[in-house]
């Protein structure tokens, strides 16, 4: 009877365990093996020893998509921390008509990346929109997405934009769950407005701002399709982040083993990351 | 516990989501009755030849009525992954349309079939000797010529005269000069070649830059060189070329001439068809000239190849599939359809080449002048080991000093190290 109680729960994770190792956790651990290999999708792997670790240390264009890749999280992470977080409360006011702007908050979230990328390279044109705006003030036309110093923030915009709404409804959802006793008790306290956000709200969401964190870091580690629709990693691989390099390593070169390897390298990234934003908020490494 | 009418709900919903997600399936046509199958994959030619495709087949098949063929049609920007992930899966197909510069990575690895070895002196004196090479690979040729073209210029006639240009380019440095012209009197930009394809570097060996020495080691790093790469680097400083070089590919450079916001259109004489159904106004406001050269007067040639894949069930008949594909008849019947070139020596020579000088539509003499170069063409980037790598340490090194970030002298010894580290 003990077993079975035991064992009950395990019972019931059982299919979504099955489901992981077979889609997460095999090719991982075959990426960790293939890292170790001349792996070139048609031949055999060859076991190379750490000799893909060797020429990626070498290698300077992967330390400038490591540093493109750092640009990316530096900006969009706090950006998407910070931004959703107003809008959430923005959007959380018991207004006539408010569910509209939730709603048109989250759409940028559900149009295809490829869609919206398509949508702001006309927007980032020599003669596109942005442009057009700008040249009511100035006669300078910016080279958004051809110039290597702005092409790479261009696209993190668009990534912004991308995810405002999503990181919106998590903070939503946090703010529901936020008595509304506490405002009340904080207004006689002589806390209001902005400040009452700053009382209340922000430390009682601070697992929503961990998450969102998370989230968005690991998400800004892994774009790829952005920069693959509106820059191609360039001009000149100023936009070209860390997996766009693995795709163009792995899918264009067929140098599967070394992409494997910068996989692994990203796997380690992300993991380091990922414990030190929870151990931040909470010292003991407790769940959120 | 869950009722039964919401169980009834999720799974309409699950179902409904699994609908959603499902990927698009590869158009498919089959012919053939009994006996063994061959699949046959074909780069973007859906739905346009349709009508072929399914005759082809279906004649195949009578003459070979134990073979089943099935077509597949693959999008263009989905062949390279799909034939390298279905060649590593052990899935690959029996007979592939491809093009030499993607057929090269797979040749590299040994999983196409020798045709060198497999056909008689008799079959390979089918084809086009300079296109016959254009498959080859060291020793190995690894496919079969199938349709050829060659770039023409296609122009706005009224851009032209609105910048007072009385006739097309005809050398790179009448181009630069048109360019110049243009932009000042029209605001327009002039070309765009983009570097998503071998155009820019098929200009630049066309202006006489070598690409390497006979053992293999980088030959471009020479006065020849640096004056190509200097070519574009200046055209890019003068602002008289769209900045999209540097992101962009083929297909923007179509969209802006459609747009009417590039004057000249560096392309296959088939790109007329698209232009007269997406931009009939500029299809009529415009002209065909012969491809820009440089000094040493070389004509590019682009080339479709068949290979069959060494992995094949089946292949003795995928190869009789490939050369029946690519046979002078069939071949000849395709050129009509697609506005192509064949690669078979007869088929070329059929009056039907002859008697299209005698039409005065756009689209006629866009064939003319392609065919009319094909002799004086080849493919200007041969296929060798890495092919791929040694066109991007060239890309990005040009980008680099475009953008003023090294000079030509730096970006191009930067590119000549790199290559050399390689090989």
């Amino acid at each position: 009877m003990k077993l079975n109680r035991t064992l009950t729960p395990y019972v019931f994770l059982l299919p979504a365990l099955l489901i992981l190792a077979v889609s997460s956790f095999w090719p991982v651990l075959q990426a960790i093996y293939l890292s170790f290999t001349d792996y070139d999708i048609i031949g055999s792997p060859n076991f190379i020893g750490l000799k893909n670790y060797e020429q990626l240390w070498k290698d300077q264009l992967f330390w400038k998509v490591l540093f493109n890749t750092l640009i990316y999280m530096v900006v969009a992470v706090p950006s998407l921390v910070i931004l959703p977080l107003f809008l959430a409360i923005l959007v959380n006011q018991k207004l006539r008509g408010i569910q509209f702007f939730r709603a048109a908050y989250y759409v940028p979230v559900i149009v295809s990346v490829v869609v919206a990328g398509i949508a702001w390279k006309w927007i980032y044109a020599e003669n596109g929109l942005l442009n057009y705006f700008i040249s009511i003030f100035s006669s300078v036309k910016i080279p958004w997405l051809t110039n290597s110093s702005t092409a790479i923030f261009a696209i993190i915009a668009v990534t912004i934009w991308k995810g405002l709404g999503y990181y919106m409804v998590i903070y939503l959802a946090g703010l529901q769950t936020i008595p509304q006793d506490l405002y009340e008790a904080a207004a006689i306290d002589g806390s209001d407005g902005w400040r009452k956000h700053v009382d209340i709200t922000i430390p009682l969401l601070k697992p929503y701002i961990t998450l969102v964190t998370v989230i968005s870091a690991i998400a800004a580690m892994k774009v790829f399709e952005e920069v693959y629709v509106m820059s191609r990693g360039g001009p000149a691989n100023s936009s070209k982040t860390i997996v766009y390099y693995l795709y163009e390593k792995g899918f264009s070169s067929l140098e599967m083993g070394y992409a494997s390897a910068i996989g692994v390298v990203l796997f380690l990234v992300v993991f380091v990351l990922s414990v030190l934003s929870v151990r931040s908020v909470d010292p003991t490494g407790g769940a959120l | 516990m869950l009722s039964r009418r919401t169980l009834i709900a999720s799974s309409g919903a699950l179902f409904l989501l699994a609908a959603c997600g499902q990927q698009e399936s590869p158009s498919v046509g089959t012919a053939g009755t009994s006996g063994s199958k061959i699949t046959f994959w074909t780069m973007q030619l859906k739905p346009t030849f349709d009508d072929y495709m399914a005759g082809l087949v279906k004649d195949f098949s009578k003459q070979n009525p134990q073979v089943a063929v099935e077509w597949v049609d693959v999008p263009w920007a989905d062949m390279e992954n799909k034939i390298l992930t279905s060649v590593s899966a052990g899935t690959a197909p029996d007979v592939v349309n491809l093009n030499p510069q993607f057929a090269t990575k797979l040749a590299e690895k040994n999983a196409l079939v020798d045709m060198q070895k497999t056909l008689s002196k008799e079959q390979q004196a089918l084809y086009f000797p300079n296109i016959w090479k254009s498959n080859q690979l060291g020793d190995k040729i690894f496919g079969l010529p199938w349709y050829v073209g060659t770039n023409i210029t296609v122009y706005n006639r009224k851009l032209f005269e609105k910048a007072g240009i009385r006739q097309a380019p005809k050398t790179y440095q009448e181009l630069a000069t048109v360019s110049e012209q243009l932009k000042a009197k029209t605001g327009k930009y002039a070309f765009l070649l983009t570097m998503d394809g071998g155009l820019v570097l098929e200009s630049m060996v066309q202006m006489g830059m070598p690409l390497l020495t006979a053992d293999g080691k980088a030959a471009f790093n020479d006065p020849a060189g640096k004056a190509a790469f200097d070519y574009w680097v200046n055209l890019f400083k003068k602002k008289v070329i769209p900045r999209e070089i540097l992101t962009e590919g083929h297909r923007k450079a179509v969209e802006l001439y459609q747009a009417g916001e590039l004057a000249m259109l560096l392309t296959g004489p088939e790109f007329m068809q698209a232009i007269k159904l997406n931009a009939p106004d500029i299809a009529k406001i415009s002209d065909v000239s012969t491809q820009i050269v440089g000094p040493n007067g070389k004509k590019s040639a682009s080339a479709m190849n068949v290979v069959v894949p060494s992995s094949s069930k089946n292949l003795d008949n995928a190869v009789k599939f490939a050369l029946f594909l690519t046979n002078a008849m069939n071949q000849l019947s395709f050129s009509k359809v697609a506005n192509q070139l064949p690669s078979a020596v007869q088929a070329a020579k059929d009056p039907y080449f002859a008697a299209q000088s005698l039409s005065s539509d756009v689209e006629a003499k866009a064939r003319i002048i392609s065919a009319s170069q094909l002799a004086q063409a080849e493919v200007l980037v041969p296929p060798v080991k890495n092919v791929d790598k040694l066109q991007k340490f060239i890309y990005d090194e040009l980008q680099q000093a475009m953008l003023g970030e090294k000079t030509t002298d730096q970006a191009i010894a930067s590119a000549a190290e790199q290559w050399n580290a390689l090989a």
